[in-house]
């Protein structure tokens, strides 16, 4: 399964993009495809298949890097931000914050693509967006 | 507890807890049966449906046949009065009597399979909302369940790009840097192909021949012919 979702992404004509990547099955968990985005490899899209749908997600930081006490003015701007944000939107598990995007798995690969082209640009815009609550 | 709320609790729980699955595979397997029953019963309903339909349709025929042979006899009974025949008259109003019970009894199967039909219809879109409840249910569940696998994954992944050991900021402020590099980079391997160009074009020139030092070697040739002419 894992392979028919990394020989699908494989189909991405990278040349058309804005942004280059190499694409890994992840090692702890086959089922998962991180693209891993030049210049960017601190926040590889990880993209899965599930109930019909690709889950794309940027894992951007965990509770313990939020300086003490701007929590909530964070998630206020992070919830503001939300509705901006062009296909992607904040998540958390745990303590891991997210920022993510689905969409079906039928999508032609052009959308694929281009979730993928939004969600990097998007990881960095959301990172400076809230920078400043970030020890 | 709803299944959303489970979800919800199970999420803010996180990666360390995602062994524990959200809910247990049992119960997802009892979804999907239930929304393969629901699904087959409403098949059955809709088939049932279809038939109470073409039902309703013959017991409409035969009432708005019935009114027809009424009126056609009652023709008959008001020409057998006319001719002064009460006997017959009589007679052929028992018939219309007879003709009318069978209408009435057509009539109300009619309505009553028209209940039928309204009840089958709303059970139809109960059950179909029924069933993309259940469908919505158990896709929350599997795609919680992948989310959670991947958070999990992510959290154990030091290996393949190490972003897990550099804080976010300090990651933005690296990759801005890098940026940064990258369009200075450019912009001086622009300058550098500009001057490049500029070299291209002293070379053509003196391909042809009309950069300055040739000039000057034809001014040199054209002052030694004249020198020699002298």
């Amino acid at each position: 399964m894992s392979n028919k979702l990394l020989a699908t992404l494989e189909q991405i004509d990278q040349d058309q993009m804005a942004i280059e990547f190499g694409l890994q099955p992840m090692l702890s968990n086959n089922d998962i495809i991180q693209v891993i985005i030049k210049d960017q490899e601190e926040f590889p899209i990880n993209i899965t298949e599930a109930g019909g749908e690709l889950i794309c997600m940027v894992k951007l930081f965990e509770d313990s890097e939020i300086k003490g006490n701007v929590k909530n003015e964070m998630h206020e701007v992070m919830l503001s931000a939300n509705l901006a944000l062009p296909l992607s939107s904040f998540g958390k598990i745990g303590n891991t914050y997210m920022l993510f995007g689905a969409l079906s798995a039928g999508s032609k690969i052009e959308s694929v693509s281009l979730e993928i082209e939004t969600l990097a640009g998007n990881t960095l815009e959301a990172i400076g967006l809230v920078a400043d609550y970030l020890e | 507890m709803g299944i959303f709320s489970k979800i919800v609790t199970a999420i803010r729980g996180g990666a360390s807890e995602a062994g524990e699955a959200i809910v247990d595979a049992n119960l997802l397997r009892i979804l999907d049966q239930e929304i393969r029953d629901s699904k087959n019963a409403m098949e059955k309903a809709r088939r049932g449906l279809a038939d109470l339909m073409a039902e309703k349709t013959g017991y409409e025929r035969k009432t708005s046949e019935l009114t027809a042979k009424m009126s056609e006899y009652e023709g008959y009974a008001v020409k057998a009065l006319d001719k002064g025949d009460e006997s017959l008259a009589l007679e052929i109003a028992e018939k219309i009597a007879e003709l009318n019970g069978e209408q009435e009894y057509n009539a109300n199967a009619v309505i009553q399979l028209n209940n039928t039909i309204v009840t089958q219809k709303q059970f139809l879109n109960t059950s179909e909302r029924k069933v993309k409840d259940l469908e919505r249910e158990a896709k929350m569940v599997r795609t919680t369940e992948s989310v959670q696998k991947t958070a999990e994954a992510l959290s154990t992944n030091f290996t393949s790009t190490g972003s897990t050991l550099n804080s976010a900021r300090s990651s933005l402020e690296r990759i801005k840097a890098q940026q940064q590099q990258n369009s200075d980079r450019l912009k001086a391997g622009e300058e550098l192909a500009a001057e490049s160009t500029g070299a291209n074009l002293e070379s053509k020139l003196a391909d042809l021949g009309i950069t300055k030092n040739s000039s000057k070697a034809d001014d040199i040739l054209a002052r030694l012919k004249a020198q020699k002419k002298d």
